[in-house]
This record gives structure tokens, sequence and C-alpha cells, in this order.
């Protein structure tokens, strides 16, 4: 072979060697491709369980809210309402009453007020925000405004995740690999060339974006994992929420066992009315102590929200 | 036809394209090589900036979930401890009202009403992430648990 021929051909022959990898590695792309999709996958379902999780919890803490909402209604009726009616016919029939059992006049107003609240709590039971209502006065008592029934919010817009779907179909392969292919080898097709060459380089193009897309999707996966695991902290203090409330109901039960010791209607038992207004009043201010925080019981920078009660906001991650 | 018998043959039918070629047009062929080896390279760069990127996730994945976790466990335990101390003060609590009802000592029942509602008004959520934030903060030195 003339020496002139023979640098084409070696050019050649190296460029086939070349080629042959580029090829190869565009097979190796479409596995690559599929593994990211895997990752993505399996990051989603993931996700999806930690949610589903996360909602069973919160439904939990809702349930245990109403519950307590429930106690804290029929001691407000019962309890302070016994007590009311009591105060009023002492004071009906002794002058200076109130005094003499060392009970100022806001007090027994606020005794009344919150009387009738838990009696208008309770007439508007049966409607459709009945259960929120009662999650509110669980949560808060009668102090302060409960929400109106939300519907529920869960874990809000976690940079990345939100994007999802997205992400998964990026991640699908097929357009990417078509696009990233087109315009690699567009040039060699469309000058007349032979598509050998076009199909090595389009190998190589698309084993990079195979390598993009396998970092896209682990990056994902990363986020995900970080995520629920946030969200199993917030289930923590979901059930840290659901301990605090059986202890308030539990204290609330042995009150209302001391009340009714004590409870007289005898109003011209001074002491005994000044012991039953001290019992009433404790009991009293206990079902009014929220069990949520007004500023909140969140975990690091997630916001939870309690359907039907109240927002709990978050604070910035600690 | 398996991939990698597909990917052989496609290699094979490329080589003698190639070569075919390089014989018949050496402008083109040194056009072709040249393409190759810029995608190559541009394939390696590529492949190592990426798998430099998956290391980094991985680490930031790892710090993030030990803090977490580290965290979750402070809570925990705190939120155990708090509510067994807990469950001791209301009983002691009640047992003092239960004494002052029964003498008929005002001031006795007066100290037990205030310190129950008290323990109740603390949250115990409250101090358990107060001792997560005590955690990250440098200037403090101990924490009881």
């Amino acid at each position: 072979m003339p020496f002139p021929l023979l640098i084409p051909v070696v050019l050649g022959l190296a460029s086939a060697a070349l080629g042959a990898t580029g090829v190869k590695k565009g097979f190796d792309a479409k596995k690559d491709f599929e593994r990211a999709k895997d990752v993505g996958e399996s990051a989603q379902n993931k996700y999806s369980r930690a949610q589903h999780h996360l909602d069973q919890a919160r439904e939990t803490t809702q349930h245990h809210l109403e519950a307590l909402g429930a106690v804290k209604l029929r001691v407000f009726e019962d309890q302070i309402g016994y007590l009311v009616n009591v105060l009023k016919k002492g004071r009906s029939k002794i002058s200076g009453f109130e005094t003499e059992i060392g009970l100022t006049q806001e007090e027994l107003r606020a005794f009344e007020g919150d009387v009738l609240k838990a009696a208008h709590v309770s007439m508007s039971l049966g409607g459709s925000a009945a259960a929120g209502a009662m999650a509110g006065m669980g949560a808060f008592g009668l102090v302060g405004s409960f929400a109106a029934a939300s519907t529920g919010t869960a874990i809000a817009s976690l940079s990345g995740v939100a994007a999802t779907n997205a992400t998964l179909a990026w991640l699908g392969g097929g357009s990417l690999a078509a696009g990233g292919m087109g315009m690699a080898a567009g040039t060699w097709v469309l000058g007349g060339v032979v598509a050998g060459p076009a199909l090595a380089i389009g190998g190589f193009m698309l084993a990079s974006k195979a390598e993009e897309a396998l970092t896209e999707a682990r990056a994902y996966q990363a986020k995900v994992e970080v995520a629920s695991e946030e969200m199993k902290g917030v289930r923590d203090v979901l059930a840290g929420i659901d301990r605090n409330i059986e202890e308030v109901q539990h204290t609330i039960s042995q009150m209302v066992e001391r009340f009714e010791q004590i409870k007289t209607d005898d109003v011209t038992n001074e002491q005994a009315m000044a012991r039953m207004v001290q019992m009433g009043r404790a009991l009293r201010e206990l079902l009014n102590i929220p069990v949520i925080d007004a500023e909140g019981a969140a975990v690091r920078d997630l916001h939870i929200r309690i359907s039907g009660a109240r927002e709990i906001a978050g604070r910035e991650a600690a | 036809m398996s991939k990698q018998l597909a990917a052989k043959t496609l290699s094979g039918a490329l080589s003698g394209t190639l070569v075919k070629t390089a014989a018949s047009s050496p402008a083109f062929a040194l056009q072709a090589f040249n393409s190759l080896v810029e995608a190559h390279n541009s394939y390696r760069v590529v492949r190592e900036q990426e798998i430099t990127k998956r290391q980094q996730i991985a680490a930031w994945e790892t710090t993030q979930i030990t803090a977490i976790r580290e965290q979750a466990s402070i809570i925990h335990d705190y939120l155990d401890k708090s509510f067994a101390e807990r469950r001791e003060n209301f009983s002691q609590l009640f047992t003092l009202l239960d004494k002052g009802i029964e003498s008929g000592n005002d001031q006795a029942i007066q100290a037990a009403l205030t310190g129950i509602i008290e323990t109740t008004r603390q949250s115990p959520l409250r101090e358990a992430l107060a001792a997560v934030r005590a955690i990250s903060d440098p200037s403090v030195k101990s924490i009881d648990i």
C-alpha cells in the first residue's frame, strides 16, 4: 500500500476503534437511562409511602384532638355549667354573694360566657365543620379563635420534590435521547456523509446525557431520603402531641372527679361555695390551656396543619 | 437479537465503513477522527464531573440524615423522660389536692391546683425542641436531659 494511502487507512482504523467504543457507550447509555429511571421511580414510591404514613399520623392526632374537644365541651356544659347555675342562684338569694365567696363580677361573666360558647359549639355539632370545631376545642379550649375547618395540608413545597413528575418524565429518556442524538447527528446526516461516525458520536453524547440523568436521579433520591427522614421527625412530634393530649385528658378527668366530690348547691355555706369556685376556676383554666402552642410545635422547617384546628407554624431549621 | 450482539454487529459494520471511507477520502477520515476524539474527550469530562457531583450528593445526604436522626433521638429521649417526670408530678399534686380536700386545708388545695395548672401549661414538646436548638448552639456547654 503506498504511504499516502496508509495514513487515511490508519486514521480510519483508529476512528473505527474509537467509533466502536462510541457505539458501545450509546448502548450502555440506554441501560444507564433505565437505571436512572428506576432510581427516580423508587424514590418517588418511597416519598409517597412516607407521606402516607405522615397523613395517617396527622389523622390520628386529629382524632385525639376531637376526643379531647368532646371531653372539654362536656366539662364546660356539666361542671362549669353547674357552677354557673349555683352561683346565679346564690346571687339572686344573697346580697353581696360574689364578694363573700371570693368571686369577682368579671369572673362570673367569664364563666357564663364560656358556658354560652360551649352551648353554641354543642348546637352547631352535626354540621360539616363539627369535627374541625371539636378539634379546635381540643387544641385551644374556648380561648382564642379556632380557625375554620381546613382541608389539611401536607408537607409543603419541598424543593425539588415538587418537580417529581417533570423529573421522571425527563428521566424517561426517550425524548432526551432522541433530542440529544438528533442535534449531534444532524450535521453529519444533512451533509450527506455516512451515518457511521454520527452514530459513534451520538453514542458518546448519549452516554454523557445518561451520566447527567444518573446524577439528577441520585439528587432526587437524596432529597427524598432527607425529606422522608424529616417526615419521620414530624411523626415523632405528632406522637408527642398525642401523648400530651392523653395526659391533658387524664388530668381533666381527675379534676372533674374532685369537683364532683366537693360540689354543692348550698349557697348559704360560704366555705363550701368558695371551695367549689376555687376548683371550678382551676378546672376552667385547665380546659383553656392550649395543647398545641400557638407559635407552633413544628420541627425544622416543615409546616404541619392539623385540619380543623389551626396552623402550626414552623420555625427555621435549628 | 441481544444488545451485545447488536452492538458488535453495528461496530463491525461501522469499522468496515470507516476504513473504506478513509481510504477513498483522507480529508474525511481526518475530520471523522477529530470529531470522534473530541466527542470522546467531552464524554470523559462530563463523566468525571457527574461522578464528582454524585459523590457530593451522597455526602450531603449522609450529613443531613445523620443530623436529623440525632435531633429525632434527642426529642424522643427528652419526651420519654419528660412525660415520665410529669406523670410523677401530677400524681404527687393530686395526692396533695386530695389531702387538702380531706383536711379542709385551702392553702394546700390552692398549692396543688396551681401546680396542676402550671405543669399542664408547660409544653414538653416546646422543651424538647428547645433542647434540639440548644444542641445547635455552640455557646451551650451542657444540656440536662
